[in-house]
């Protein structure tokens, strides 16, 4: 029996919305709102109310957990690198000798390209500027939407060094019916992403197959060339291969 | 199949889609915490790429998990073969920083290029517009809620947020008894129900 002031009525309605009321109440509960179309909508105004409530609440949790994140990634960019200071000491000029100049310069300069095509992270560039603008490629030649999406993720993942969220990705733009110029630039990309997950030995077979291959359409220079078949050297060399 | 499903993730999507349905607040805090730590990277990548700056790149990210989560809340976003969770908040974050681009009158060429790769339509696409749509709605509704005040807004938010029982609602906002608290979310419920008619 549906109850006659209005406080008493939310409350059933609010008891019925929560499962709170037991399988007779509900039949009856339901039977009113079928026959009654003012009760009716005082129960869809109800479950709209709910819903409101819900959402505000969850909009008070993610804005929340957001602030945090926001301030976490601040944090991260703003780090400073952890540099020990150089304390200069006075030193009286010496004469070198031009020999020992030179060659103290050639081992610098080497030592400092080797630890700089060791250590430097590899640029993983901005393939949308320099093809799809590019203005020759026509509608039909468009990879379509999921291979597009997966080949933006996995291309951001290794931006972002989560290799193994872009690894799958890339996989799959490789064996999608795309041209040639996506599948390309995602061998790229898996190379660099299998060199982040320690997988040098995955990394070299994938970089075989871009240097065997004398059509290879996606433009890497010649620097991160060198940086990759070094450091894939280096983690082969030090067995940092996990698989 | 299985290895495919291992390969892309989509058993540990599939159980945090789950896991975003909670009905436990802290479960469904934890499985938000996963999505900005695991899939919510390539859309402030886009925006950053796309001209936006760090600020606007935070609001779509904000804007972009509240309405994926919203839903997978109420059922619209439906986890399907061979998609992911990212590459659909992507698909999100694409379509508000487009309108948000038309807003300030400022169409990049690669909205205009991402526009042409699909052909122009397709059931993700779709859901996408369809969940903007619906949560534009419901956004209204919200602002609604807010004109409510802060002591409705307790009373009537007290026991999904902190799980509070009428009675214990009644203590905390200082009402002699649990029949006053239930006479004032009624006053509310019926403040709320003149501002939605006065909406609508």
């Amino acid at each position: 029996m549906r109850p006659k002031s209005g406080q008493e009525q939310m409350e059933w309605i609010d008891a019925y919305l929560h499962d709170a009321l037991s399988s007779t109440e509900r039949a009856a509960f339901e039977k009113e709102m079928i026959s009654n179309p003012e009760f009716a909508r005082e129960v869809e105004f109800m479950q709209q109310a709910d819903s409101v409530i819900d959402d505000f609440l969850l909009a008070e949790m993610v804005g929340e957990i957001h602030a945090e994140k926001v301030q976490e990634w601040k944090d991260a960019e703003a780090e400073p690198a952890k540099e020990t200071p150089v304390i200069p000491l006075h030193r009286e000029p010496q004469q070198v000798p031009w020999w020992k100049w030179s060659a103290g310069t050639a081992a610098a300069v080497t030592i400092a390209f080797t630890s700089y095509i060791t250590l430097s992270p590899i640029q993983v560039q901005d393939t949308l500027s320099q093809t799809l603008r590019g203005g020759d490629a026509s509608i039909s030649e468009q990879p379509s939407r999921i291979c597009f999406e997966n080949f933006y993720a996995g291309r951001s993942f290794v931006m972002t060094q989560q290799p193994s969220q872009a690894i799958p990705r890339l996989q799959q733009v490789i064996d999608c019916e795309v041209r040639p110029y996506f599948k390309d630039a995602s061998k790229w990309y898996l190379t660099v992403a299998y060199l982040q997950a320690n997988q040098p030995k995955e990394a070299e077979t994938i970089y075989q197959e871009i240097t065997e291959n004398p059509d290879f359409s996606y433009d890497i220079t010649w620097l991160d060339k060198q940086k990759i078949s070094w450091q894939i050297r280096i983690a082969k060399w030090f067995g940092k291969d996990e698989a | 199949m299985q290895n495919f499903k291992v390969l892309i993730g989509t058993q540990s999507q599939e159980k945090l889609i789950a896991r975003l349905r909670s009905k436990d607040r802290r479960e469904l805090n934890e499985a938000i915490r996963d999505v900005y730590d695991h899939h919510i990277s390539p859309v402030r990548y886009f925006v950053l790429q796309n001209g936006g700056d760090a600020h606007d790149a935070d609001d779509l990210v904000q804007t972009t998990v509240l309405n994926f989560v919203q839903a997978v809340r109420n059922g619209s976003f439906q986890l399907q073969e061979g998609t992911t969770i990212e590459a659909f908040l992507f698909v999100l974050a694409k379509n508000r920083w487009r309108n948000t681009l038309k807003q300030r009158g400022f169409m990049r060429d690669y909205v205009q290029e991402m526009e042409a790769t699909g052909g122009g339509y397709d059931s993700w696409e779709a859901s996408a517009q369809r969940i903007m749509e619906e949560r534009e709605e419901q956004e209204r509704y919200i602002q609604l809620f807010n004109l409510l005040g802060e002591r409705c807004q307790t009373i009537l938010t007290a026991y999904r947020r902190d799980g509070l029982s009428m009675r214990e609602i009644a203590q905390k906002m200082g009402f002699d008894n649990e029949r006053v608290a239930i006479n004032e979310k009624y006053k509310c419920l019926q403040k709320l129900k003149a501002l939605f008619r006065y909406e609508t």
